[in-house]
């Protein structure tokens, strides 16, 4: 049996919202220590990873590790016809072929419940290395959603060079060129509106806008984003959800000389 | 095309009637004939009809002979319920009689099948062996020294002649003859693809140079016109020897490269439908049984695994597919992350 109650339906419709573009079906792992959703675009550029701790939910309970494989268009749908404010509880038995999701209005007066049929996806878990990081850069996400927005107008791809005056979004194409530095805040007020900048190495990497853009969807979730780049290896883009867990974006450097 | 509308009338039984009696009983035809052959007429060397036997017909038909030297053959073009008004009078015959130059030699061709495929003989002695005298007259008269070269092995002995059948050198001037009829298709533009398409009716510029119409279509036809004049069997030899196919046979192999292009492109989702017919074990030995699946293919769409396969087989959403393009030109993330 599996449960797992949210005081929050919004949470998981924002979640839901961040991650249905990228993939049109997921895997949900869920165990005691929590759910991970973790799997590729199709077009294997990118790898989306999602970790809800159990310790985050009102209520958890996962007597055994359950893999319930979900249309995630479908389950955004259902999310949609859920107030914010409403608790939300996810509901499988063990060997189910269904997921029973209920949301309850605050005073109890309404309740509603969805049954989705899961589907038995195929999918390999890929084994993400640890990395050390060259270069780590934590900024507002509205900045970073607003930077790969006014960029992906002028080109596909957005070159992003990690100094250690600042980090450099770039873009050329026939319109022109554009450039946006962020330099590291100085003085640090509010935590939320720092750009913090911890930089080993510099690097310059060029990724695909339009997945840059898909992973500004999450930007609900937090006030901040964390991008972290090493030369050759895949971009992580994180979004921490408070108090539940976070949701990491990788995303394949594009392979340079390559016309844009 | 010195040809010229004239109005002459011909008693088609008596070719010797001359134009200008007009007999009670006259019947009137509308003939196309060439200008300077009328002019001629009032010589001793006027046209006469005359029936050759015609290979392509597989029996006698008419011909109008000039000079004794010029042969043409008559055709004629009838329309149900037309009829010519001459005169103040109404010719209930509405057809129009045309007289087109033939080469002699694809008449004598037939004569020289028929008697000299094994040996050789002087024209006299095919004559004496025809029945007919026209075949001797057709022989003597009009056929050429130099057409018949083209058709037969020459042998000369004093004053005779002989000749002998030479099926090589004859398909090689067939395939002349064909080659040209197809510069001349191809000059006026006849259109000689499959299915009908209107002369006047102007496509546009990109269509007209796509070239819908093939080299073998043109080949088919020309060689069905210049078959017209032969006999059967070696109309069918020049098909052959151009190696032609029949144009049931081309619809055939042409609509069946067009199917292998569908079903590579949409295999997968046959495939997947197929499966879907084939619920179950009975169901998909049932249907392998049937012979309606093709051996190999029907194996491999009940041996694979239904899942996967139909999921990824949807359209992609505007959204997916600029998402897609957008991933072109990065490295897969899976070359970063080994499977666990």
């Amino acid at each position: 049996m599996f449960e797992a109650r949210l005081g929050q339906a919004t949470i998981l419709k924002k979640i839901l919202d961040a991650i249905k573009d990228l993939l049109n079906e997921g895997t949900f792992d869920c165990s005691d220590s929590g759910i991970q959703l973790q799997a590729m675009d199709n077009s294997h550029v990118s790898l989306v990873s999602l970790t809800l701790r159990s310790d985050g939910f009102d209520k958890f309970r996962c007597d055994r590790n359950l893999s319930m494989g979900m249309n995630l268009g479908s389950m955004a749908k259902i999310l949609k016809c859920a107030n914010n404010e409403d608790n939300v509880t996810m509901k499988a038995q063990d060997n189910a072929d269904t997921v029973t999701i209920m949301f309850e209005s605050a005073n109890q007066e309404k309740v509603s419940d969805y049954e989705m049929k899961l589907m038995n996806l195929d999918q390999e878990h890929l084994g993400i290395p640890e990395t050390d990081y060259s270069c780590v850069v934590r900024m507002p996400a509205m900045e970073f959603a607003r930077i790969c927005r006014d960029l992906a107008q002028f080109s596909e791809s957005v070159v992003i060079c990690c100094t250690k005056e600042g980090v450099k979004f770039s873009a050329s194409g026939d319109v022109g060129t554009a450039n946006i530095k962020l330099a590291q805040t100085g003085s640090v007020d509010k935590e939320e509106e720092a750009v913090i900048i911890d930089m080993q190495e510099p690097v310059t990497l060029t990724f695909a806008c339009r997945y840059l853009n898909a992973f500004t969807k999450a930007t609900p979730l937090s006030t901040q984003v964390q991008l972290s780049m090493c030369a050759d290896v895949p971009l992580v883009v994180e979004y921490a959800i408070k108090d539940l867990g976070h949701i990491r974006y990788y995303l394949a450097p594009k392979i340079e000389d390559n016309e844009t | 095309m010195n040809k010229k509308a004239t109005r002459s009338t011909k008693p088609k039984p008596d070719p010797d009637a001359a134009p200008q009696k007009q007999a009670v009983c006259a019947v009137k035809k509308v003939f196309f004939i060439a200008d300077n052959l009328l002019q001629a007429e009032d010589g001793a060397d006027r046209m006469r009809l005359e029936r050759f036997y015609h290979p392509g017909k597989g029996q006698p038909a008419w011909f109008i002979t000039h000079h004794d030297c010029q042969i043409m053959e008559m055709l004629e073009y009838g329309e149900p319920r037309r009829s010519w008004l001459l005169n103040n009078e109404v010719c209930s015959n509405g057809r129009t009689y045309m007289t087109t130059p033939l080469d002699a030699t694809l008449l004598a061709l037939h004569h020289l099948r028929k008697h000299c495929s094994q040996r050789a003989m002087s024209l006299d002695s095919i004559s004496v062996d025809a029945s007919d005298a026209s075949t001797n007259r057709l022989l003597t008269k009009f056929v050429t020294a130099a057409g018949l070269k083209c058709v037969a092995d020459v042998k000369a002995s004093g004053d005779l002649v002989f000749y002998k059948y030479n099926p090589q050198r004859t398909l090689a001037w067939l395939t002349l003859k064909t080659r040209g009829v197809v510069a001349v298709l191809k000059a006026k533009q006849v259109h000689c693809g499959l299915g009908a398409k209107s002369q006047n009716y102007v496509r546009s510029e990109k269509l007209v140079s796509e070239n819908d119409v093939n080299e073998m279509d043109y080949l088919r036809m020309a060689c069905d016109y210049v078959g017209r004049y032969l006999d059967a069997d070696l109309h069918e030899e020049l098909t052959r020897y151009l190696q032609i196919p029949s144009e049931i046979q081309a619809l055939v192999e042409e609509k069946s490269s067009a199917q292998k292009r569908k079903s590579q492109q949409g295999q997968p989702s046959a495939n997947s439908k197929k499966i879907k017919l084939a619920n179950g074990e009975d169901a998909a030995s049932q249907l392998r049984n049937s012979s309606l699946l093709d051996s190999d293919d029907g194996k491999d769409s009940i041996t694979s695994p239904p899942t996967p396969a139909p999921l990824k087989e949807r359209t992609m959403t505007a959204k997916e597919k600029a998402l897609a393009k957008g991933a072109k030109g990065s490295k897969s993330i899976a070359s970063f992350f080994k499977a666990k």
